[in-house]
């Protein structure tokens, strides 16, 4: 390789990085593919049967200024848990209101109540995300959702593959689903719909055979081993061949 | 077998042992997954068995492994500006530092192992066949994909470019050691920069 060439493929290389880097705000700057591990889910209510965390679930607040009746700048919050349980990031502009000049947006943990959605159990606890000014009213202002920014939620161990997010405006309103990316491991990820309560239902697959799995992995496994056989016997012809190449010569 | 090898032998050879390599690496993540799961990404018994994989089909195309002082040095230097990402990114949350200690020795062996196929033996066979270019584009791009099942899609474009930088630090170095310095540096100081 050139020199010219190397160090066009570092400068693109390390402009990327730097690039990708800062306009993403949702990056595991890992390469290794080894994570760092979640503590067990905290829960409001420990479900029966599920190993206790012995730590309550961790509420979130932060202070948002509001200039001209919004926020002029996206902010974050998330609970303190490793692996935070609830997180939201909240685009600028994405406030409304007519007098207040500060709000304080929680998140808050709450164990699922007899209001329950219609699609399945709530799995690990409810997050009640609310907006309180410090004077008149606050809301999410009501342009199109994508706009206002979106909530992540992570789905307890043991909980299934895959999960739909919830939402209900208030405690007696129905739940309904939210549009669900699943966006990590065990992360789900909605557009904030406005103040009100987001939760996790697992959703229904059909259980593999766990037999078939095992043979799957084994056959892989097997696989690898000979391929690297395979591997071994062609660089050993291929050595044999130069050898008698270069006798014949 | 040996018909196989015949026929092999009219064949570009390096062009098979980038199709096996490729179909290993496959396998590997495949089997990864399948023994990670939903916890693939802190799955460290999947994560190990993975690396020996790699390992295996590394010695088995005959990678061979240089240190000297250059290696090590640029391996470091690299591993630092690796840091940006995380610097950028980072939540500055503390992570418990009890089980740091596994955790590190088991991130070592997998990045170390990463490097050893992809920077080693596949960028051999392809700079081999091909050019010591495709040899870093195919490399970063097996890279980026080798996160998907882990993370999700949005890593690709990070870990595709963190690749790129890998395989110019490689085609410097000389070495795929140097790259695994780098990465495992990165990796490591992960931790605290996170």
């Amino acid at each position: 390789m050139s020199f010219l060439k190397k160090y066009f493929l570092f400068f693109v290389s390390v402009t990327g990085i730097v690039l990708v880097s800062f306009f993403s705000s949702k990056i595991v700057p890992l390469y290794d593919g080894v994570g760092f591990p979640d503590e067990p889910y905290r829960y409001v209510k420990t479900p029966a049967g599920v190993q206790n965390a012995n730590l309550p679930p961790s509420p979130a607040q932060t202070y948002v200024s509001l200039t001209n009746g919004t926020n002029q700048s996206d902010f974050t919050l998330a609970t303190k848990e490793q692996g935070p349980q609830a997180s939201i990031y909240v685009y600028s502009l994405a406030l409304s209101s007519q007098s207040a000049a500060q709000a304080i947006v929680k998140l808050e943990p709450k164990a699922p109540d007899t209001n329950k959605p219609k699609i399945g159990a709530i799995a690990g606890n409810i997050y009640n995300l609310s907006a309180a000014p410090d004077k008149g009213n606050v809301a999410f202002k009501s342009t199109a959702h994508e706009s206002r920014g979106y909530v992540d939620l992570r789905l307890p161990q043991n909980a299934g593959v895959n999960a739909v997010m919830m939402y209900r405006s208030g405690t007696n309103q129905a739940w309904r689903n939210l549009g669900t990316t699943k966006v990590g491991n065990d992360i789900y990820e909605a557009n904030i719909e406005g103040v009100g309560d987001y939760a996790l239902v697992p959703a229904k697959v059909a259980s593999a055979n766990h037999d078939y799995k095992i043979l799957a992995l084994v056959i892989m496994g097997v696989l690898v081993i000979v391929l690297a056989v395979i591997l071994a016997l062609l660089r050993q012809q291929d050595k044999k061949s130069k050898k008698h190449k270069s006798k014949t010569k | 077998m040996i018909g196989y090898l015949r026929y092999s032998e009219r064949l570009n050879l390096s062009q098979i042992n980038i199709y096996l390599l490729l179909a290993g690496f496959a396998a590997s993540v495949i089997l990864r997954v399948g023994i990670g799961g939903r916890e693939v990404a802190y799955s460290w018994v999947a994560g190990i068995l993975f690396a020996a994989c790699l390992v295996l089909l590394s010695i088995a195309s005959g990678t061979r492994t240089a240190i000297n002082y250059r290696v090590v040095v640029v391996g470091f230097a690299s591993g630092l500006l690796l840091l940006i990402p995380a610097l950028l990114t980072s939540s500055h949350q503390a992570h418990p530092l009890g089980n740091y200690a596994t955790w590190a020795a088991i991130v070592s062996v997998v990045a170390m192992a990463e490097e050893f196929f992809l920077r080693g033996a596949l960028f051999n066979a392809v700079k081999k066949a091909h050019s010591d270019n495709l040899a870093i584009i195919i490399a970063a791009t097996a890279f980026a994909l080798l996160h998907v099942p882990l993370y999700g899609w949005h890593v690709v474009p990070l870990d595709f470019f963190v690749g790129l930088y890998l395989g110019v630090v490689r085609s410097f170095g000389g070495s795929w050691v140097t790259p695994g310095i780098a990465h495992t540096v990165a990796d490591l100081a992960g931790w605290w920069l996170v």
